[in-house]
């Protein structure tokens, strides 16, 4: 989208005093033809005698803001295409119904735009759905839930003697609520597109041996593209707390749990779904002075799988599957 | 944190679930007609929370058989609102203070505390909250986030639905 607004103060910045002949058709500007205005005391009452702008001729590349042709935010391409009332210049390379700066040609246009570095796209941002709930570049400010199914490779800390450890091949699924803050936006005409977007997420995740961990941190998603489908890049790190387990003693339900961390990064498709790949740590609590049914090993995991936002339906149904074949299928060592 | 009397439990990294409601009010908005930014409220509560470990040299010297399965606790509070904009979506700083009942690491019974809190939410959305349960002899010590019932409840769904599609939920415990 051409920056029209940024163009048309450029013109009028730029253009220079012209000596031609006061336009006959042309408003006086509002700041200049000002009768209520008490002019000078020093100066005779004469409407020629104006201050200083009116005394000289305005040139006609000045008129009024009505008569010059300064689309809306918001404008669209085909309504410049559309012919501009305004006055019409003697001499002006080009008529206004085909051209909307009458005082340049269009190589001359070219040449100011590449001067000043000036957006010349006529690109049309598209409408947002779903109301930001599923995160688009459009959107300034989002919330979105997202569901996780991932393959896991697990690991837990055996015999310290031995250096034992144990592996084994699960799942995880993972829900998250995430809060998208725009951390870096890009203006292209009239509009603001998000390029990054950076806020904190609180979930749960899931996997085998009944385990119900909660994490809260932060996610962040890069925009490669403006588009609803463009590519994104997303990181995401949180803190980790087992809240239920089966445990070794009593069964399912409450686990004590050092505080864990776990780190992802995605590649995506939008806000719609992304490829992520990531790792999970959970520190140990061995200390001597507990019973040993209460202690805890070193545990993590890798995990592989793909993330979307659940509105689409897709991520939630699998990972609900991935969350319920893990506890199916998956005996932990 | 839970952070037992040193000669009746051992200190211990705590994790806890809940659920917490009640209503706010804006006395100064009612009754002058005008914005302000102080809201009073009700509120109540339930956790479950991982269990104790008993010093086994206190009570009973019976070592590794003195760890409970849980812990949980009511709570019951006044909050005091203070939000910083006038605005929908805006931050407000909450803080909580009441009366809550607990264990004392695996004594026998439910005793009374103190529960304090101190919250930065969004709108009403969520928050993120440092709290203090205090009784005689014990000490639970949690930082954590919450989410409005609005939000959470998708995500309760789907958790529970995937243990119970697992299996998870019909062995029992908790």
């Amino acid at each position: 989208m051409i920056s029209f607004g940024t163009i048309a103060t450029s013109i009028l910045l730029l253009q220079p005093p012209q000596p031609t002949q006061p336009n006959p058709t042309a408003q006086p500007a509002p700041t200049v033809a000002q009768p209520a205005q008490p002019a000078p005391a020093a100066q005779p009452a004469q409407p020629a005698a104006q201050p200083a702008p009116a005394a000289t001729p305005q040139p006609a590349a000045q008129p009024a803001p009505a008569a010059t042709p300064q689309p809306m935010p918001g404008a669209q391409p085909s309504a410049v295409a559309q012919p501009q009332p305004g006055p019409v210049v003697a001499g002006s390379p080009a008529t206004p119904a085909a051209n909307p700066h009458p005082n340049y040609t269009d190589a001359e246009m070219q040449a100011l735009q590449q001067r000043y570095n000036l957006d010349t796209s006529s690109e049309t941002p598209h409408r947002v759905r779903w109301k930001c709930l599923i995160a688009d570049p459009t959107c300034g400010f989002n919330v979105e839930l997202n569901a996780t199914s991932a393959y896991a490779y697990r690991l837990r800390q055996g015999d310290v003697t031995t250096g034992a450890v144990s592996t084994w091949h699960s799942g995880r699924a993972q829900y998250d609520v995430w809060i998208n803050f725009p951390a870096a936006v890009e203006t292209r005409g009239n509009y603001r597109f998000t390029r990054m977007t950076l806020g904190p997420k609180v979930g749960i995740i899931a996997s085998d041996g009944k385990e119900i961990s909660a994490n809260f941190g932060f996610g962040s998603r890069y925009w490669f593209g403006r588009k609803r489908f463009s590519p994104t890049l997303e990181f995401s790190a949180a803190l980790v707390v087992a809240l239920l387990s089966d445990r070794r003693v009593g069964g399912f339900g409450p686990t004590r749990s050092p505080i864990g961390v776990t780190a992802d990064i995605g590649f995506g498709i939008g806000g719609f779904g992304a490829i992520v790949i990531g790792g999970q740590l959970n520190p140990p609590l061995a200390r001597e002075d507990i019973p040993e049914t209460v202690r805890v090993s070193s545990s993590g995991m890798f995990f592989v799988g793909f993330r979307g936002n659940i509105l689409w339906g897709a991520p939630a149904a699998l990972a609900v599957t991935t969350h319920a074949v893990t506890q199916r299928s998956v005996v932990a060592p | 944190m839970h952070i037992p009397r040193g000669d009746i439990g051992v200190s211990l990294p705590y994790t806890q679930f809940g659920f917490r409601g009640g209503l706010t009010a804006r006395p100064v908005t009612m009754l002058r007609d005008r914005w302000h930014p102080w809201a009073i409220g009700l509120t109540a509560g339930w956790v479950r929370g991982s269990g104790t470990v008993g010093n086994p040299t206190s009570l009973s010297p019976g070592g590794t058989d003195r760890a409970t399965a849980h812990v949980d606790m009511l709570r019951i509070g006044m909050v005091n609102q203070l939000w910083l904009a006038n605005k929908r979506n805006a931050f407000h700083l909450d803080f909580t203070i009441g009366p809550m009942r607990g264990p004392v690491t695996d004594i026998p019974g439910f005793f009374w505390g103190t529960h304090v809190e101190l919250a930065a939410g969004f709108g009403g959305w969520g928050a993120l909250f440092a709290a203090g349960d205090f009784r005689d002899g014990d000490t639970h010590v949690t930082f954590g986030m919450r989410a409005h019932a609005l939000p959470a409840a998708p995500v309760a769904a789907l958790v529970i639905l995937g243990m119970l599609a697992g299996g998870a939920l019909s062995g029992g415990g908790m």
